[in-house]
């Protein structure tokens, strides 16, 4: 009778994972797999080709392109993660006191992350191209009346801008719901502890949203480094090539420049880094993070 | 010198509902002060006033002669218990109680010698490293009490802090509590629902229902003097019993009727109810307390006793409860160790006279405490 009866939760289980697994397998491992495969091969994304073993990722570590498009996103992730962090801890802050219409401004505010990665791009490309533009010659402010995508120095800010206001938006909903696990009487306490906002933020309210921190920090780093939407949309990797992220080169030219294989390398290496990116994150975090 | 007086307080939030109203208490240097009453009576909101956490919509608070309506919390010199403890999870016991020192500014010597000293009042030595996480219901209230008097307040406030403890543990609390008192000597404000943790704890007790005082006095008057028929229902357990009677005047003096009980005043009780105007035929509360009332075995003075049906027996141990229908009420009566009694057996319970309590049914004051 009891056997009968695990065998249909054994059923449920299994019928619900099953899927699951495959789809994921389909979608993700068997691409991964053959990824992972073609690196070791000279194929350009069509015709016939060879095994070639580690010379794809032996060339990569010489690519003076593949290394600036590391640079590139490195620099990108490392500002837009602090930009990010720091910006939605603020807006969180603020979105989680006293105020009125505390409801409709945090859904006003999660407008961004509702729309498309192109959709923002495109919309901020023409803000940028256009209208600053126009602004600045209006008020007469010479640094204003020339797009900043059009400039190889800082095309990357105005990336850098697009991928922040779009990333605040999910990361400032995570933060107001690391400050609501934060009991209310630990802050009277504290109130009454003597603490000023200042000191009750660093003392009490940031070592117990650590966990949030954690999970952001990681998120948005993953994020940043994988930009993609708003290179093609904003700069399509321009001016000479300045704003070129790694997920951006390795679907240009691994579909459109004949370096599928060599690509898929550099994808297996990024797909590494992110990893080991995320790891010590955790690692360094995780040490910080207490349990209400 | 910690005294604190409360001047006509009244709290109403925005939407209008009146949590406190017209509150007014001098609280004396070391005094024990215990605000008690059901849910939502604004017991907590005026002891969240004293601390600074709500603001005062009217009259005026003083700590030592000063007025504290706009003071920060941190100014008032004042340290709170909450009821859920509200330590800093992440910090461990030692930094949780040196947490207000360090704010202060204090020097290291200055913060371990006090910390050291409250850890030893509080049997908190072996639990310093720990953080709130690992310890019992028990040690955590132990370490917010640790917390709140290394900083020497002026006034200790304490917000139902054993709430959420077992009844044993509860015991063992207020009796670690009393001797806390008696040793700091500090003035201490007490908030909680439950009477037995008034009766035993207050030096005075005020009684609060609806965001009104109801009475403010000793837990001896309190028991023996109760100002209202609220007050006399809400202290006491099982709670007192009330009966409905009306007056017949003889020449000894007053009886009050009921169905199947005919009860005998004595003179003072006459005179009371007669220098109040109740005459023939009106009506009158009775109020008595279950431990006044006994089983008339002998069935000699039926005047002064009610009969009734055995519904429910309790056995505690050291006593024992009975709650007996009679016509349309149930009245419980508590009876001595050693004296068992059948469910649905027919009883006749014995008044003790002396000890009823009078309430006028307009206006629910008790005649006989009331000034005449």
């Amino acid at each position: 009778m009891k056997r009968k009866k695990m065998s249909k939760k054994q059923k449920t289980y299994w019928s619900i994972i099953i899927p699951v697994i495959l789809l994921f397998f389909v979608f993700n491992t068997w691409p991964m797999l053959n990824g992972f495969f073609y690196s070791l091969t000279n194929y350009k994304g069509y015709g016939t080709y060879e095994m070639v073993g580690m010379q794809n990722y032996i060339d990569l570590f010489q690519d003076t392109r593949v290394l600036k498009s590391y640079l590139f996103t490195f620099k990108y992730a490392i500002c837009g993660t602090i930009l990010v962090n720091v910006l939605s801890l603020v807006m969180a802050l603020a979105l989680n006191a006293k105020i009125r219409c505390k409801s409709a401004l945090r859904g006003i505010y999660f407008v961004p992350n509702i729309l498309g990665g192109l959709v923002i791009g495109y919309i901020f490309s023409y803000i940028f191209t256009y209208i600053l533009p126009s602004l600045g010659e209006l008020w007469n402010i010479s640094w204003l009346q020339n797009s900043i995508l059009s400039s190889p120095a800082y095309a990357w800010i105005g990336v850098l801008i697009v991928g922040v206001w779009q990333a605040v938006a999910m990361t400032t909903i995570i933060y107001i719901s690391g400050l609501q696990t934060v009991p209310q009487d630990v802050y009277e306490a504290s109130r009454i502890d003597g603490s000023s906002k200042w000191t009750e933020f660093w003392k009490v309210t940031f070592p117990l949203i650590i966990p949030f921190v954690s999970i952001n920090l990681v998120l948005t780093t993953k994020n940043f480094m994988m930009v993609f939407d708003q290179i093609l949309s904003l700069t399509g990797c321009g001016p000479a090539q300045s704003t070129e992220s790694i997920s951006f080169l390795i679907y240009k030219n691994g579909l459109d420049g004949g370096q599928f294989g060599f690509q898929s390398a550099n994808a297996v290496i990024f797909f590494i880094v992110i990893v080991l990116f995320s790891i010590v994150q955790q690692q360094i975090t995780s040490k910080k993070e207490e349990q209400l | 010198m910690s005294e604190v007086c409360l001047t006509h307080i009244n709290k109403t939030y925005p939407n209008g509902y009146e949590a406190v109203k017209d509150f007014n208490l001098d609280i004396k240097d070391e005094e024990f002060v215990i605000f008690v009453g059901p849910s939502g009576c604004g017991k907590s909101t005026t002891l969240r006033m004293i601390a600074g956490l709500e603001d005062i919509s009217d009259g005026e608070l003083t700590i030592d002669g000063k007025r504290m309506n706009e003071a920060e919390p941190k100014d008032r010199n004042i340290a709170m218990v909450f009821q859920n403890y509200a330590l800093y999870p992440h910090m461990t016991v030692r930094q949780n109680m040196e947490y207000p020192l360090k704010i202060a500014k204090l020097p290291k010597e200055e913060i371990n010698k006090r910390v050291t000293e409250a850890s030893n009042i509080l049997g908190l030595n072996m639990l310093l490293d720990r953080k709130p996480a690992a310890l019992s219901g028990g040690q955590r209230q132990r370490v917010a009490m640790g917390r709140a008097i290394v900083r020497n307040p002026k006034v200790l406030l304490m917000d139902e802090p054993l709430s959420n403890l077992d009844a044993k543990l509860r015991g063992q609390m207020r009796v670690e509590i009393t001797r806390l008192h008696k040793r700091l000597k500090s003035t201490i404000v007490y908030v909680t629902h439950d009477q037995t943790e008034a009766m035993t704890l207050g030096d005075r007790i005020v009684v609060m229902s609806d965001g009104e005082i109801q009475q403010i006095d000793t837990p001896e008057n309190l028991y023996s003097h109760p100002a209202n028929k609220f007050v006399a229902g809400f202290i006491g357990a099982p709670q007192m019993n009330f009966m409905d009677m009306s007056i017949e005047e003889t020449e000894n003096g007053i009886l009050l009727k009921k169905e199947g009980a005919r009860l005998a005043l004595n003179t003072e009780q006459s005179r009371k109810l007669k220098e109040r105007g109740f005459r023939q035929g009106s009506h009158i509360t009775l109020g008595v307390r279950p431990e006044n009332l006994s089983i008339d075995q002998s069935g000699s003075d039926q005047k002064n006793s009610l009969e009734g049906t055995i519904d429910v027996f309790e056995m505690l141990g050291a006593s024992s409860n009975i709650y007996v229908s009679c016509g349309d009420q149930q009245i419980a009566a508590i009876l001595p160790a050693g004296v068992f009694c059948k469910e649905g057996t027919p009883v006749r319970l014995q008044f003790d006279l002396d000890y009823v309590h009078l309430f006028d049914p307009d206006t629910d004051r008790n005649i006989m405490a009331d000034q005449a």
